[in-house]
Order: structure tokens, then sequence, then C-alpha cells
């Protein structure tokens, strides 16, 4: 079979061209060679090392490393933890902005959506100025109203990975309720009049049919927000810096630890790859879930 | 005849002329790049670059940043030999490893090149100690100090003068309230001065919670910095005389046990405390005393931020065992793939000239000349020049061996565990025992640190 290519497609391919090899330089490259540095023992610190060739060892450092595997584990809980918050609350603040509509609908829109606009830097920033122990708001709060909690959550292990779930919460809440707010939208409106004609009550039009209706969106979301907070870093490194001890310590901050402090570059390279492919595992797994099935429905 | 002679001696005159212009001229219309740490120092030394500039024709490209980045650049640059830069500034404890690899030009062939030498540039001035502790390496000097600082004691000179605490504190302790000169007094008066809101302090009373002292307790580097103090004073350490691994050592153990008991006399969230927290909750007035770098003094006597200007007393840390006083310094090198070393020799021995020094020093520096540390002028106004005299009398070094960033975050782990009450002290330090002896295979004992 041999490729026909016309002149109409050629004069698309060459418009095409540019940001092919833009994204090819950006993307590709930095990714081959991240692959390619992982089988070495480049280390910033060690002359000479970007030279050594050492096959599998970081896979099996990883593998073997007490840290990666804390890390893994704090990711996880992150992530489930932080996405499914965000999704219940999501959902419930799309159902009360569909509710009202016209001019407050759009008011409260934008107003709902004003965490989303801040960056990640800037959130870790301000809440570790809230939580601040002497001169915080948080403190000043559980003094004025001598709330039983401890002025410093970020000092405990436990507390201190939950204020950084909150602070995500509160970032990212806005777009899943964004998200399941455009599918509420889209929904049409036959299948409703069609339940109230059946006499089904509330809750069973809410579970069989507004659920079933935005689905496909709140799958999408859901792996969107999962893989973006799998990517936390600057919350975790502003507002604990992994600690205290390494009950924080997500993987990005981890890797980065291993890169740029260590200069282990080698190892984080592997790291990445190791990342990598849990990521792609996911991705596979929402295409032969949730892209599959609608397919099939 | 005279006719030739006179030419002659005219042009030897213009060879000698050239000659002596050289050694400042000889490298006029080159561009130099530094890199250094964004601290006060290289903030004022950059505000005297144009006066080097005149001197010697020589321009200078300055890069700053914050530490983790420049330290970043500089072994990216160092690694791939690319040549990016002629002077680079570092912290001392990379120095082992920058030798290793060869990465740095000894300074001695230089120190010893007449006609490369700068007039106002005095090398018998340079503080030895200092400069060896931070650039020499087996006897050979790579470097001079760019920066220093040293860890003193920061005090509240008004609350522990003042007769109503002296005579509270008399009663409870059985001995005299003074600025404490060991560990045991250290404790008490933290102790002694941690208040609730409502309580008295000078005869009035607290709005709000004051604290006999503050610890770094971030998984951060500050916090192994400021535990290697207590360390060293009980008697402890990570290596002994002969270069074994002591980091287990029941000394150690009780140095850590101690810091953390310090946690309840200090402001909530100590592990989020890093040197620059305990600044602010100094210049805050809400504690009493810390262990601090003397670099951090002057914002404590800058009226713009702090609340405690005149108020801080500054002294020796206190003693245990033996005296120490934890030094810290980033050094300027020149690497071996400079473009101009010579000219970056230049700008080493301009920067160390008294003009320079002295401007440093009164934008909160801290020189490396003799004679600029016995300016009668810096003495006279900066509180904490006495206690920072005395400090680096009995000053004490960090390992600078190559495996000891790596030893560092380690320690940084195991102690932020021990501070939020993961782990007891002995666990951490028989943790570091072993991750200490799996880093040093084969290098056990370290003959030279």
């Amino acid at each position: 079979m041999s490729l026909k290519v016309d002149s109409k497609q050629r004069t698309a391919l060459m418009f095409h061209i540019p940001a092919i090899v833009l994204l090819t330089l950006i993307t590709m490259v930095p990714l081959i060679y991240n692959l390619r540095i992982s089988f070495y023992d480049f280390s910033l610190t060690r002359a000479g090392s970007r030279d050594i060739f050492v096959g599998l060892e970081n896979y099996k450092m990883i593998l073997s490393d007490h840290e990666f595997w804390n890390s893994m584990w704090v990711t996880a809980k992150f992530v489930i933890a932080s996405t499914f918050i965000q999704l219940v609350l999501g959902v419930i603040i799309a159902l009360m902005l569909n509710y009202y509509s016209g001019s407050l609908n759009r008011l409260l829109t934008s107003l709902v959506m004003i965490p989303m606009m801040v960056a990640p830097l800037v959130v870790g920033l301000m809440y570790s100025f809230i939580l601040n122990p002497q001169f915080g708001l948080y403190s000043f709060l559980v003094d004025l109203f001598h709330l039983n909690l401890s002025k410093t959550p970020l000092s405990a292990g436990g507390s201190a990975l939950f204020v950084l779930i909150l602070t995500d919460v509160w970032e990212w809440t806005p777009f899943m309720a964004l998200m399941t707010l455009a599918a509420l939208k889209a929904a049409p409106i036959e299948p409703y009049e069609a339940a109230l004609i059946d006499g089904a009550n509330r809750s069973q039009i809410f579970f069989r049919i507004t659920i079933p209706l935005i689905r496909p969106v709140i799958a999408v979301s859901i792996i969107l927000r999962g893989v973006e907070a799998c990517k936390v870093f600057d919350k975790a490194f502003i507002l604990t810096g992994g600690g205290p001890g390494n009950s924080t310590e997500v993987i990005d901050l981890f890797t980065y630890r291993e890169a740029f402090v260590k200069y282990n570059f080698s190892y984080a390279a592997a790291l990445c790859v190791v990342l990598f492919i849990i990521m792609l595992i996911f991705g596979i797994l929402y295409w032969n879930f949730v892209i599959g099935k609608q397919s099939n429905d | 005849m005279r006719k030739v002679l006179l030419v002659i001696a005219v042009f030897c005159l213009f060879i000698t002329a050239t000659l002596l212009v050289a050694a400042e001229q000889k490298y006029a219309g080159v561009t130099i790049r530094v890199i250094a740490e964004q601290q006060n120092p290289t903030l004022a030394m950059q505000k005297q670059i144009p006066n080097f500039e005149e001197i010697t024709g020589i321009k200078v490209e300055l890069e700053m940043g914050p530490m983790d980045n420049v330290v970043g650049k500089e072994m990216l640059a160092l690694e791939s030999g690319t040549g990016a830069y002629d002077i680079i500034s570092i912290p001392y404890q990379f120095l082992g490893q920058l030798i290793e690899n060869e990465y740095l030009q000894p300074l001695d062939p230089f120190l010893n090149r007449e006609d490369l030498k700068l007039e106002d540039f005095d090398k018998s001035d340079l503080i030895s100690g200092m400069v060896s502790a931070s650039g020499e390496w087996k006897g050979v000097s790579y470097g001079i100090t760019s920066n220093s600082c040293i860890m003193i004691m920061f005090y509240r000179k008004d609350i522990f003068e003042n007769p109503e605490e002296k005579a509270a504190f008399k009663a409870k302790y059985g001995y005299e309230l003074k600025v404490p000169v060991n560990w045991i007094q250290y404790r008490d008066l933290a102790e002694f001065f941690t208040r609730k809101p409502g309580d008295n302090l000078m005869g009035e009373t607290l709005k709000q919670s004051f604290y006999g002292t503050s610890i770094a307790g971030k998984r951060h580097d500050a916090m192994t910095c400021e535990w290697l103090n207590y360390a060293w004073s009980f008697g402890g350490g990570i290596f002994d005389e002969k270069g074994n691994l002591i980091i287990d050592n029941p000394k150690n153990v009780e140095a850590l046990d101690y810091f953390k008991g310090l946690v309840k006399f200090s402001p909530p969230g100590v592990t989020n405390n890093t040197w620059d927290e305990l600044t602010t909750q100094m210049q805050q007035g809400i504690v009493a005393m810390q262990i601090q770098w003397n670099d951090c003094a002057p914002s404590i006597e800058d009226p713009e931020t702090s609340k405690v200007v005149g108020k801080v007393g500054y002294a020796l840390i206190p003693k245990g065992e033996v005296p120490v006083a934890h030094f810290g310094a980033w050094t300027y090198f020149i690497p071996v793939d400079a473009p101009n070393p010579e000219a970056a020799w230049l700008f080493l021995q301009w920067v160390n000239t008294y003009k320079v020094q002295k401007a440093i020093a009164l934008e909160g520096g801290f020189p490396c000349l003799t004679s600029v540390y016995n300016d009668p002028e810096l003495s006279e106004k900066l509180p904490y020049w006495k206690a920072s005299l005395d400090a680096y009398e009995i000053s004490t070094t960090r390992p600078r061996i190559p495996e000891w960033n790596i030893m560092n975050n380690e320690m940084m782990l195991e102690l932020s565990m021990v501070i939020s009450g993961e782990q007891t002290s002995a666990q951490a330090l028989a943790n570091l025992q072993k991750k200490y002896n799996d880093i040093l295979k084969g290098k056990l004992p370290v003959a030279y640190q």
C-alpha cells in the first residue's frame, strides 16, 4: 500500500511541520534524554559520572528504596482523598449553581472560580500565612472561639497531610463544580420529563437520571484531577517541605530532592520514568473503562 | 650616539611604565562572570563593582540567586565544563567534592605572582583561620571566603537586666539571672521566661504568650546547623579524632534529647522554623533567647523590621564540655575551566581590600580581613561585633568531605522525625549511624575532613 498525498494534504502538512518540530524539540527530546540518563550513574557531584552506564541499577534501587515507597503511599493518600472530596463538594456546588439561573448564576459561578485562578505556589504561601502559629488567622480563630484544635496542624504528620489535602480541595473543587455544571446544563430535558410523568421521586431522578447523564464528564474530571494531584509539588514544598519527617513527602518532592538537593540526576530520572509508567497505566485503564465503555454504549 | 641612548632610555621607561600599569589594567576589556548567593554581603559588594571596573577595566557580570539555585547552577556548569563562570561562590562544605572532581584551580600560583598583584590587597591581612576553614584543602589554598557567618546567642538584654525578673529568677532557681554560660542555665532560663497570656513580664501583663527560646525544627539545613552546636558542645559530633563515625554516641543522644526538650519553651510550630522564622520571632519580641547565625543580627537591629532594636545582647553560645561556635561560609573559587582566571584573581584581590570589606561589613556582612574586624568604627556601631569576634576564636566546622551533602540530608530527615515525635533520639542516631556507614563504605576512618 502506498501513501498518496495530494497537494492539499501536502500544504496542510507544511503548515503542521513547525508545530510538530517544536513539540518534538520541547517534549520528546527531553523525554528521551531523561530515559537515557536513567540508565547511567549521572550525578552532578561526581565528575565524569554521566558516562558511567549502570543499566537497570537505578530502577532496582528504586524498588528497594524505603523512601520511595513512603512517598508513593503519601501521594496515593493525597490523590485519593483530595480527588474524592473535590468530587463530592464539586457535584453539590454544581447542583446548587444549576438551581439558580440568570445573572445570579453567572455571579456565583464567577465567584466560585476564584480559587482555581490562584497559582498553586501562591495558595501554598497563603495557607502558610493563615496557619502561622504566631501571626496567622487560624490560630487567632482557635483562640477566639476556644476551639479544641491543635494550633500547629503542620507540626504533626497526619494533620500536615490533611492540611495539604485541604489546600488542594480549596483550590480545585471549583474545577469539579464547573465540569459538572457544564454536564448538567448540557443534559437533555426529555428523560426528566419522562421520569416525572412516570412518578419518580427526587432521589430516584438524581441517582437514575442525573448521575448516569453526567457520569462521562465526572469520569473525565476524576482522571484529570487525579493526574494533576499526582503532580502536586508547589504546595507541599512551601507548606511543609515534605515534613515533619517525611509525612508529606509526595513523589514529586522526593524526586526534586534527589535531583536538585542531592544532585543524583540519574536516580531522579529513573524516578520520573517510573512515575511516567504509572501514569501511563492509569491512562490506559481510563481509556478502556471510560472511553471504551462510552463507544460501546 | 646620545640620540640612540635617549631613545633606548625612553623605550625602557615606557616598558617599565607599561609593566607597572599592567597589574591593574592588564586585562582591561575582559568580561568575567561571577555567581554568588543573593545575600546582604553580595549586594553590598555589587554596589562597589563600578569601582573595580574603573580600576581594572574588567567588566563584571554578577549572577545572584537563592542557595539551592546557585549551587545547582554551579554544579551543572562545573560538571559540564563549559567555562560558564570565572568565579563561583559556594558553601565550604562542598569543598571536598569540588577538589575530588578537580573542578578548582589552586590559588597558590596566583598568590605569588607579583605581576598580578593589586596594590591595595595584603594577603597577610586575611584571617588565616577563616580562609583555611573555608578555602583550604590538605594544605593547598583554593579559595577566599566570600561571606562568612558564625553561630552565637541572641538574648533580650532588657529582660535579662530587669530587677524584678532577676529577683524572681533567684528566688526560683537559687542563683543569679545572667547570660547563660552552660546548657543547664540555658534550659533554666528558657523555662523561666516561658509565659502565658495574663502572666507578668517585666512588671507588665502579657497579652500574648512569651517564650524562653526558639529552635529551628524544620527539615532543613537550619536544623542540622543548629543541632550540631549542641552535639559538639556536649562532647559528641560526627567523627572522633581518628575519623571514626560516632553519630550514635550517647553524648549525641543527650544533645538531641536536650534540643528536643527546648520545644516546649519555644513558640508553637517549631517544625516550620528555619533561621528566617527564628529571626522574625526575635524581631517581634516574643522570645527571650536563641542560638542563631550572626548574619541574622543586622535584621534584628534594623528599625524598619524589628521591634527590639537596641534591646538584644549577643554572646557566645553556652558551653558544655567544649566551647563551640558553628562556622558557616561561602567561598569564592576559580574553576579550572574559568575563561579568564587572571582577571578573576584580580577580582578576588579587589573584593578583599579594606575598602570593599568595610563596605560589606557596614551592610550586614562579615569580613575576612583582620584590619576590618579591628576597625573601632565597626565595633562601636554594630552590637554583635564583639560576640562574633569571640566566636571566630573557637569556631568549629562541618565535615567538608564529598559525602557531606547526602549525609546532611539524611540528618535533616532523622532529626525532623525526632522533633515531630515520630521516633526517639536514640533511634534517629542509630539510623544515622547505619546510613552513614553505608554512605562512607570503604572510606572510614575519614582521615581528612
